[in-house]
């Protein structure tokens, strides 16, 4: 792959995130609503002048165009912005946010790959038998399933339940965080030998991980299955067997990493997915990340929040695709860019 | 031996953990600033009452207490003098002084005071132009016009200390019965017990406010143990939480109104016979129970029944549909007639139950929804020049009257001078006599006349009808039964100070 490619891929990525930003912005500030009125809700004492006060101290009295210019200057300059609810730097928001929500999007994207790939694969190679019947059903539930009454449900099993694991937050409250390094307490927790946060922050991820994931895992799954079926066809996996080779081997190494190719494009293009059903994620099981905060961000009219937490959405999306096509070249030498 | 000494430390830890009373809050939303001058917003000042006070308070019976002041005494019609309370002490060990006082009230009422941002809580100020401190424990508060109601108002803010400067605040320092600990943005807000507060300390060592936005979420949590306290319980969870052999569902009479403003000044609103004919033409008892199962109190006119000035001999309307016909031919309107009903997306089941009862007596609503209050008022700017008669039909509604006095609800509501696109008076209506009255009550400080002045003006006003009256919803908590000593506040503060945590 050449660095030519690359420079032009990076290139593309300006005009699509640029083109994003004003969709966005414009989106925004058509809603009917507005951020102040919304800041004082029902509070009836404030007069028109105090809104108006407020309204320019915020910059919102400004015409749109130059708004969007501040922005996108601003942008360039380092500067996102200032939160019109929380009154902190919009960067400061989201690098206190982002930690959160790539630590449960990664830890769902594991467990849907521990769940979809073996499945997958053993669905292949034993095709038509009872383990292929009973996954193609369950994923096709899973498939079928919002992520989000999976999540309350799984949390009346095992929380309400059973009582075995927590039905929200990060840490829960009674065990003392590690200092901050990454931002992922799983990693954090490691690093400082905490074991007791450790062993908490693994429990509070494990249902909101299961709840974003398993949709996923039904999907990759089958993306995997019917994948790994075509490439076990081929002469070259015949020849494998032919040479002697251990089933094992010959499925591990010359049948499934041919038939992981479309399997990592679905997995590519579905963290933005997964990034996006987090919002619903993040809501039910009180989780500080950054669907939260959009939500809340949207709800409250905070543009700054809005625009800047949408483009890092839209930046990495465009990186995920650029992701996946550098790993083809890894996994198929064949394909060439 | 140092792993030995470290177990040790762990043991000890964990188990002073395990025996910290520790109360935890299901809270539906997040705290939006830590600033106690920044907000309007009832979660932001329930969890920032913990760690701050004011100079008087209210309690869940709606009385006004003295809190850092000992007395509040107007020595003019226009100016205040507040006595603080000597021998209170900040989080950070330095006394509360007069001069704490003056600046947290300056800091309301200057522009730009906090790091070149306006209080949005100036205008719960009125007319206050700023304070002086006159001695170590005296303070003094200049108002451009007399405001009867500044004792009333004062226990909306919070004192902060005057080490703040132009700053804005992230690590609140306060004075309270609980000192800050972390927020943790929509995750959790802690604080544990002040054991230097100088009233009785708290008896619960650390509260935790959980973020649970997801109603279901937080039902969950409260059904599991995770929380203690949930607020804004859903209506159809009340039957199955209150099977649950140890959890307790509580609830006060809120402070939030419900009404329809019908435009008096455009046909058909125009005709009393009209405007009556609505009032028969609903099932309020049946609107109740269906969409609040029965939580909620029905009201002959808009004020809660814990309101100031609240006037039970007013009538209510009975469901009458026949008699809402026979008015209706009287109007002139045998085969009844068609109207825009405006409204939010959160009202629109109320709505829709309308337009089926107001169908039975030949009325057809057409139901027009926003997202929120201020789209709706977007679109109505567009016909901001016309005069009201030619604006809006109708518009379903509800007002907070988080004061529970009549001011803030009957003023905004009924004055002319709040018609149009003021901030409330949507029924447009006008009364020469209901203005002289509420503007008397303005002026006075003197509680049996101002009685008086409220009494009257509703009778005026109710005789006329520009309402459906509805009801005043409850508000309902589910409470763990190892708290002891807590009962909910109609303005949705979360009181501590008492509360006991029996394991």
């Amino acid at each position: 792959m050449s660095k030519k490619f690359l420079f032009h891929r990076m290139l593309q990525t300006i005009p699509v995130v640029l083109g994003i930003t004003l969709v966005v912005f414009s989106l925004m500030h058509l809603t009917p609503g507005d951020p102040v009125e919304t800041m004082l809700g029902s509070v009836g004492h404030i007069s028109q002048e105090d809104i108006e006060l407020i309204r320019q101290e915020l910059g919102l009295d400004q015409p749109l165009w130059k708004q969007y210019l501040g922005f996108l200057g601003g942008i360039v300059r380092g500067d996102w912005g200032v939160s019109l609810r929380y009154g902190v730097p919009v960067k400061d928001l989201i690098r206190e946010r982002l930690p959160a929500t790539l630590e449960l999007t990664l830890a769902a994207m594991a467990v849907s790959l521990l769940i979809a790939i073996p499945a997958g694969v053993v669905a292949a190679i034993r095709r038509y038998s009872i383990v292929d019947q009973v996954s193609t059903l369950v994923s096709l539930i899973g498939v079928s399933l919002p992520d989000f009454w999976l999540g309350l449900v799984l949390i009346l099993i095992f929380s309400v339940g059973l009582g075995w694991l927590p039905g929200g937050l990060r840490l829960g409250f009674e065990v003392t965080a590690p200092p901050t390094v990454t931002g992922l307490l799983l990693v954090d927790s490691l690093l400082a030998r905490n074991w007791e946060a450790l062993w908490a922050a693994m429990k509070h991820l494990l249902l909101p991980s299961l709840a974003l994931g398993a949709p996923l895992a039904a999907l990759t799954m089958r993306i995997t299955r019917s994948s790994m079926l075509d490439v076990v066809k081929q002469d070259y996996i015949t020849f494998a067997r032919a040479k002697g080779l251990k089933e094992a081997v010959v499925i591990i190494k010359h049948a499934l990493r041919n038939a992981l190719i479309p399997t990592i494009t679905v997995i590519a293009l579905n963290m933005g997915t997964l990034l996006g059903g987090n919002m619903i994620i993040e809501r039910i099981f009180s989780w500080p990340g950054l669907g939260q905060l959009v939500v809340d961000s949207i709800r409250t009219y905070d543009y700054p929040v809005v625009q800047a937490s949408v483009m890092l959405y839209a930046l990495t999306y465009v990186a995920m695709n650029l992701a996946a096509d550098l790993v083809y070249t890894r996994l198929d030498p064949r394909v060439k860019l | 031996m140092k792993k030995g000494i470290t177990a040790v430390v762990l043991v000890l830890l964990l188990s002073g953990l395990v025996c910290a009373k520790t109360l935890v809050i299901g809270f539906d939303d997040d705290l939006v600033t830590l600033d106690p001058a920044d907000f309007s917003h009832r979660q932001t000042e329930a969890m920032l009452r913990q760690v701050y006070e004011g100079l008087s308070t209210y309690t869940p019976d709606r009385e006004i207490v003295p809190e850092l002041a000992l007395s509040i005494t107007a020595i003019e019609p226009t100016l205040y003098e507040i006595k603080v309370r000597p021998g209170v002490k900040f989080h950070d060990g330095s006394p509360l002084t007069a001069e704490d006082v003056a600046f947290s009230i300056n800091r309301l009422v200057k522009e730009g005071a906090m790091a070149g941002r306006t209080s949005q809580r100036r205008g719960l100020m009125g007319p206050t132009k700023g304070a002086v401190a006159v001695d170590e424990y005296t303070v003094h508060v200049e108002l451009a016009n007399p405001w009867p109601l500044f004792p009333r108002f004062i226990p909306w803010q919070m004192i902060v200390p005057k080490s703040v400067g132009d700053s804005y605040i992230d690590k609140p320092v306060g004075t309270g019965p609980f000192v800050f600990e972390e927020w943790v943005r929509d995750s959790h807000f802690s604080v544990v017990r002040n054991p230097e507060y100088w009233g009785d300390p708290p008896k619960v060592d650390r509260v935790v406010f959980r973020v649970i936005g997801d109603e279901s979420a937080r039902v969950s949590a409260l059904r599991s143990g995770e929380v203690d306290i949930a607020t804004f319980i859903p209506v159809h969870e009340i039957s199955s939480l209150e099977n649950h052999p140890e959890i307790d569902v509580v609830s006060v009479l809120g402070t939030r109104s419900y009404f329809l403003e019908m435009n008096v000044n455009k046909p058909p609103f125009n005709d009393i016979r009209v405007r009556q004919a609505m009032n028969h033409a609903v099932d309020m008892d049946t609107i109740i129970n269906v969409i609040y199962e029965g939580r909620a109190t029905r009201i002959p006119f808009i004020l809660s029944p814990q309101a100031f000035a609240y006037h039970d001999g007013l009538p209510m309307f009975d469901y009458d549909p026949e008699k809402a016909r026979r008015l209706l031919a009287e109007a002139g309107y045998p085969n009844g007639f068609s109207f825009e009903l405006d409204t939010v997306d959160a009202h629109r089941a109320r709505a829709e139950i309308y337009q089926a009862m107001l169908a039975e007596v030949g009325i057809d609503v057409k139901i027009r929804t926003w997202p929120t209050w201020g789209a709706v008022r977007e679109a109505w700017m567009q016909m901001k020049d016309k005069p009201v008669a030619e604006q809006r039909d109708a518009f379903l509604n509800d007002w907070g009257n988080a004061s529970l006095d009549p001011f803030d609800i009957l003023i905004p509501k009924f004055h002319s001078d709040h018609r149009g696109l003021g901030r409330g008076n949507f029924s447009g209506f006008a009364d020469p006599e209901v203005d002289r009255l509420l503007e008397a009550s303005l002026e006075s400080d003197n509680n049996e006349e101002r009685l008086m002045l409220f009494r009257q003006a509703q009778e005026i006003i109710h005789a006329q009808v520009p309402m459906v009256f509805e009801f005043v919803a409850h508000e309902i908590y589910g409470v763990r039964s190892r708290v002891k000593n807590w009962r909910p506040s109609p303005d949705s503060r979360i009181h501590l100070k008492e509360v006991e945590l029996a394991h």
